[in-house]
């Protein structure tokens, strides 16, 4: 066996072990050929633990759930975004013992770590949320797409509202801040999925995400 | 397939159960355990993020839309991967670009297109090649090749399945699996090899 029909015989396998004592006998003789089974090998084992490190943007989910909404398939009214939805419908069928206790641990790592790591240095001031044109969009689009959005902004204005209070009564909190940024973006991402999907001539452009909460240093 | 063994998931059949009366806690449970998987494969096998994330949401939104007729009979991953894959093969067909490469294949000698040559012992790879370069050189692979080694090598489909889903004979569903990986084995030889090679090029131009 030369190595051309080492290789052609090689690529005709239909699994990689199903190597015949021809093919083995010239690998055992040719560099070469034993290189080439031993990168296939590789390649192949390195590709079946390939894992998915990427995700979709929340975007995907938003305009499944909606569209979920849209077919009835979906029953109950969406949660605002401060209170989500549990992800786990079910979380409370548990023992209610052991998941407040559960709940009650987290908290407290949740806030042993905080008091270690949260830099002790002055507070910034909050950044302003987006506030393009809704009320001129709404107004050309259909009715019942119309309430979606609506209920949709109503629950995001609600949520930073709701966060610019705590935020005043707890200025250092992190947490609060990061989540009132996400809702910031989720504002952004509202009016952005809005003009997208409707082709208004002379609509505005959608407005800039706020680049980030300014760093706890900043004055 | 060889999908890995399916554990019996009790969460995952109650919120199916719940999606089913409406519950959209359940959906976004399936959506987000199954993401990542149906968005990898969608990646990979189109190479574009907006593409990706289109199927991604044509293939969960189809899933739900049926939901109700889902029984258990099979896993609800099996089925889910099997529709996104459906949905991949169906763009990237649309787009013709699965069909002109393999068309293209099927007329070459397969000897054509070698990049190696006999007898000359070629650089091995070694576990100094990670994941992402290993993505990367996938992602450079033609849409056709791609589409076969992410089948095949990634997600574990046999060639008689491949052969069907595409709609071309076994044999050529092997050789683009073997003119994939060896076109892959290039990328990977080609790699950039550090540093300390680099740096000799600056200090070449410099000069
Ligand atoms: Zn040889």
């Amino acid at each position: 066996m030369n190595c051309e029909e080492f290789e052609r015989e090689f690529a005709n396998l239909e699994h990689l072990s199903d190597d015949s004592a021809a093919l083995e006998a010239h690998r055992a003789s040719c560099r070469s050929c034993a290189g080439l089974v031993s990168d296939v090998k590789f390649i192949t084992a390195e590709a079946r633990q390939m894992t998915s490190s990427s995700e979709p943007s929340g975007r995907v989910w938003r305009q499944i759930h909606s569209e979920l909404q849209k077919s009835g398939l979906i029953k109950e009214p969406r949660q605002t975004v401060f209170a989500p939805a549990p992800a786990f419908g079910w979380f409370p069928r548990m023992s209610m013992g052991l998941a407040y206790a559960a709940v009650f641990v987290i908290a407290l790592g949740v806030v042993y770590i905080y008091s270690i790591l949260a830099p002790r240095v002055a507070t910034p001031a909050l950044p302003q949320p987006p506030n393009p044109p809704f009320a001129q969009v709404f107004e050309k689009i259909p009715p019942q797409q119309r309430s979606t959005y609506v209920n949709h902004l109503n629950q995001v204005d609600a949520s930073i509202e709701q966060l610019k209070a705590f935020l005043a009564a707890h200025p250092e909190d992190p947490f609060a801040r990061q989540e009132l940024f996400t809702t910031y973006q989720q504002k952004s991402r509202l009016w952005e999925d809005l003009v997208r999907w409707h082709d208004f001539s002379e609509s505005t452009a959608p407005p800039a995400i706020p680049e980030a909460i300014p760093a706890s240093s900043q004055p | 397939m060889n999908p890995s063994p399916e554990v019996p998931d009790s969460r995952e059949a109650n919120a199916i159960e719940e999606a089913k009366k409406g519950s959209a806690a359940a959906f976004e449970y399936l959506y987000e355990k199954h993401k990542r998987r149906v968005y990898s494969l969608c990646l990979r096998m189109t190479g574009d993020t907006a593409e990706a994330e289109d199927l991604t949401q044509e293939a969960f939104l189809q899933m739900f839309r049926k939901i109700g007729t889902f029984r258990g009979e099979s896993a609800f991953s099996t089925w889910l991967h099997r529709l996104a894959v459906n949905l991949v093969l169906m763009r990237l067909r649309k787009k013709n670009v699965l069909t002109s490469s393999l068309d293209e294949a099927q007329g070459q000698d397969p000897g054509e297109n070698r990049v190696r040559e006999y007898g000359a012992a070629d650089v091995v790879l070694t576990g100094a090649v990670d994941r992402v370069t290993l993505e990367r050189a996938i992602e450079a692979l033609p849409a056709g090749y791609r589409t076969i080694f992410h089948l095949h090598d990634v997600e574990g489909y046999e060639h008689k399945e491949i052969a069907g889903m595409i709609g071309c004979s076994v044999g050529n569903s092997k050789s683009q699996l073997h003119k994939a990986r060896m076109k892959l084995r290039e990328l990977l030889q080609m790699r950039p090899t550090g540093p300390s090679e680099s740096e000799a090029e600056t200090e070449k131009e410099q000069k």
